[in-house]
């Protein structure tokens, strides 16, 4: 029971959290929202998660939420790097126009002719 | 029989190296310098070597370019002494990083042909005039060194072996038939740097800049390159332990496109 209680007010917490993030990115507060929906009705309902575990030849209900959360959080893990490469690639651009903006001439340029 | 084999043989290296001479020299003696062509080096922390290489680049070219890629020592102001371009990042990005740095600013200035090379002193810089007088012959895009065409002295045999498996990987991905795919010494015309666009920071890009050269269809052939291995150059050289590395920054650099 106490369980049930702590896992509750962390998915009601992630719930309102997704719902204060609908204006900055849609995609994700709807993810989170339906992801924590579903979290809270297995918390309440384990026998429905046996079923369901059953059906995908799993025995417990606990091992198939521990799996899909395995899946779950590679994704994200693989989305946050891409997006961290997306992030470099534009600090990269902007170093690069800093960078040519400043270059240096060569100190002493008809040596080199 | 023999004696008339090796009289051929001496007369045509005579004739070969009279042409050779001619070529890269003119009427006075006087070595020809490249004027339209930009070598482009890519410098970590090379503070103790970078003047020496920038000084044996400008006996065949007048144009060099050094991109300081956030180096913790005298890079830059060394390679500044020496009569090179400076570019200096603000922060450290990466080899790959670097070199597409110096070859923006190359085509910015109006380079014909650009050539990347290695700030460590392992590349020969005839080999980098040679590449560069046969890719204004007009028949390729892109040239890439390879020092299993031509001779590589002092490389572990490790290192050995496994540049011939990353030549095979490359061959793979890319469908492009090298025989050397991680050798800086590369020359490329005007045209075909304004295609390639180096987005892997780190030392993916060797395999990158490959993979596209396959992607866009240019002309490319392999030319021998000597490379010279020293205590200074493996200390600075690639890890082999970075291979994994590479490939992640490879797989996430396709599938975020």
């Amino acid at each position: 029971m106490i369980i049930q209680l702590i896992l509750t007010c962390f998915f009601l917490g992630l719930v309102i959290y997704g719902l204060i993030s609908i204006q900055r990115s849609q995609a994700i507060a709807y993810f989170l929202i339906a992801l924590s929906v579903c979290g809270l009705f297995f918390v309440w309902q384990p026998e429905v998660a046996n079923s369901l575990a059953h059906a995908f030849g799993i025995g417990r209900g606990a091992d198939l939420l521990l799996y899909s959360w395995f899946l779950v959080s590679s994704s994200i893990m693989l989305l946050l790097n891409i997006k961290a490469n997306k992030l470099h690639q534009e600090l990269t651009d902007l170093a690069r126009s800093i960078a040519i903006n400043n270059a240096k001439n060569p100190s002493n340029p008809s040596d080199f002719q | 029989m023999e004696i008339f084999w090796r009289t051929i043989i001496n007369r045509t290296d005579a004739w070969l190296s009279v042409y050779l001479y001619w070529r890269n020299h003119d009427g006075l003696g006087k070595k020809l310098k490249d004027s339209t062509s930009w070598i482009v080096i890519a410098a970590y922390n090379e503070g103790s070597i970078i003047g020496s290489v920038v000084r044996n680049a400008h006996i065949r070219f007048t144009n060099v370019v050094v991109v300081d890629d956030g180096s913790r020592d005298d890079t830059g102001a060394q390679a500044h002494q020496a009569g090179a371009y400076v570019i200096s990042h603000p922060i450290n990005l990466g080899q790959g990083a670097a070199l597409q740095t110096g070859i923006s600013f190359a085509l910015s200035k109006g380079a014909q042909v650009i050539i990347t090379f290695d700030a460590d002193g392992q590349h020969d810089i005839a080999d980098a005039f040679s590449m560069a007088c046969r890719l204004r012959e007009g028949h390729l895009d892109v040239l890439l060194g390879s020092r299993f065409l031509g001779k590589c002295v002092g490389i572990p045999i490790i290192r050995r072996y496994f540049l011939k498996l990353a030549a095979l990987f490359t061959r793979f991905t890319s469908g492009v038939k090298v025989t050397d795919a991680h050798n800086g010494l590369r020359a490329l015309t005007a045209e075909s740097a304004k295609k390639i666009r180096i987005r892997q920071n780190r030392m993916a890009h060797a395999s990158e800049f490959v993979d596209q050269i396959g992607h866009l269809k240019l002309k490319v052939a392999e030319h021998p390159v000597s490379i010279t291995y020293s205590a200074y150059s493996l200390n600075k050289g690639q890890r082999l332990t970075n291979s994994l590395a590479i490939i992640v920054d490879l797989f996430i650099g396709k599938i975020g496109k």
